[in-house]
């Protein structure tokens, strides 16, 4: 082994000292310094027009534009979702309140305006009242299928007392209901002598609102109520089988202005 | 004298003798093998005046020597292609009648004569190893093999140099 070693070593040796003279040396280096041998001017490639939208080669820009992607369909979502909850929520609401809060959609504003719902302003405590011209309280309970707002969901039926509302109601209000605007305490068969003001006088009707926000039966209220044209003072006369309770006075125009009493007042 | 004569100059020095070792034991003609030593610094030379990034001088020659010598054999010799083998290792192979024409020493002739019997992909592996000084990983860029098989293949051509020369 060792003397195998000892021989490659020293035929290494030998081999390594295989040189070129120095005369070759030089000979060889002198060629190539003095070789005609330039620098050749590498033109720079034309940039393509395309080199701009380089950046779409990288994956990262594709998962990029796809998170943004999710996100914009995501917020999108969430926000019809937040909307129609909220139509449901205001459905329920006005529905636990028997008052029907009709959405202000083409097939509602064909509605024959013969049931009317009218949100009275903010300085009435936003009472709500249900008029309708037959002087009529559809005690019968429907179903009215409204479509949804929006694309998400099966239309949402409603159930609940067929009073629907009309957005073509005036809100231009010149009827106010001075005398007797909550408080008072009434007496059966008594002359109440109801004060308004008002700029129309003609075709006045008033009547009674229930604590649930009902009007109160036909069978009590007499055709003295209706169709009064006359001034500022009107005289009432309490309807004599009336039940004893709160109520609050409704006065309407022309089926178009309407105003309550602030507040209920007492008939004994 | 600027910076890229100099560092050539340099590397020239220190590295010709090697390349024309490498090239005339492979040709077995001293004035081809100063035709391909020449050969292999200009390009060297040409290679540094376009600024080109040349990280290991040694590696960078001796593949260029390499590629040389391969295309002499292809002008020189009526070698059919289809005894070549796709990785030019058949150009490795050092012919051992040529080498009796060299005027080296009888240790010389005799270790080139033992490697020029073995395997030729041990050939230069071996050469480069013992004789060159070169890193198997240095070997591996220039025949275009993995440091590993140089591993390899310089370990199985020291056992097969050995066994050649009687020493097993």
């Amino acid at each position: 082994m060792e003397q195998f070693d000892e021989q490659l070593n020293t035929g290494i040796k030998e081999i390594q000292n295989i040189k070129m003279t120095s005369q070759d040396k030089e000979n060889i280096l002198y060629n190539i310094l003095n070789s005609p041998i330039q620098k050749t001017e590498i033109p720079k490639p034309i940039k393509s027009p395309w080199a701009n939208l380089s950046f779409l080669s990288n994956r990262l820009s594709y998962m990029a534009i796809a998170i943004c992607l999710v996100l914009i369909v995501g917020l999108g979502t969430f926000h019809n979702v937040t909307i129609n909850r909220e139509y449901t929520q205001s459905i329920t609401k006005i529905n636990s309140q028997n008052l029907l809060n009709v959405p202000s959609t083409p097939s509602i504003a064909n509605t024959p305006p013969d049931k009317i719902m009218i949100e009275n302003d903010n300085s009435k405590n936003q009472n709500l009242a249900i008029l309708n011209k037959t002087d009529e309280i559809n005690k019968d309970k429907e179903d009215l299928t409204y479509p949804a707002p929006t694309s998400m969901g099966s239309p949402i039926s409603l159930t609940g007392t067929m009073t629907s509302s009309s957005p073509s109601v005036n809100p231009d209000k010149s009827l106010t209901i001075i005398y007797p605007n909550g408080g008072e305490i009434l007496k059966k068969s008594e002359k109440v002598t109801v004060r308004l003001q008002t700029t129309q006088s003609v075709n006045i009707e008033f009547n009674l609102l229930t604590t649930n926000g009902m009007k109160l039966e036909n069978q009590y209220i007499n055709d003295n109520w209706k169709n009064i044209s006359n001034t500022n003072e009107i005289i009432l006369t309490i309807p004599n089988d009336i039940p004893p309770g709160q109520y609050k006075l409704s006065a309407t125009i022309n089926q178009g202005i309407i105003d309550i009493s602030d507040n209920y007042f007492i008939i004994e | 004298m600027d910076t890229k004569t100099k560092i050539f100059q340099e590397v020239y020095e220190h590295e010709s003798d090697a390349i024309f070792r490498f090239a005339l034991i492979k040709v077995s003609s001293r004035d081809q093998a100063l035709d391909i030593t020449q050969d292999t610094f200009m390009r060297l030379w040409k290679c540094m005046l376009e600024e080109k990034n040349i990280s290991n001088y040694k590696s960078f020659l001796f593949t260029i020597c390499r590629n040389l010598i391969i295309d002499w054999y292809r002008k020189k010799k009526s070698v059919s292609l289809n005894t070549m083998s796709e990785d030019y290792d058949n150009f490795d192979v050092i012919d051992n009648s040529s080498i009796n024409n060299l005027e080296i020493n009888f240790e010389a002739k005799n270790i080139l004569e033992k490697i020029g019997e073995l395997n030729e992909t041990y050939q230069t592996p071996l050469y480069l190893k013992f004789v060159e000084g070169l890193s198997p990983k240095e070997i591996g860029e220039i025949i275009g093999i993995s440091e590993n098989a140089v591993s390899v293949r310089i370990n199985r051509g020291i056992e097969a140099l050995r066994d050649k020369m009687k020493y097993k």
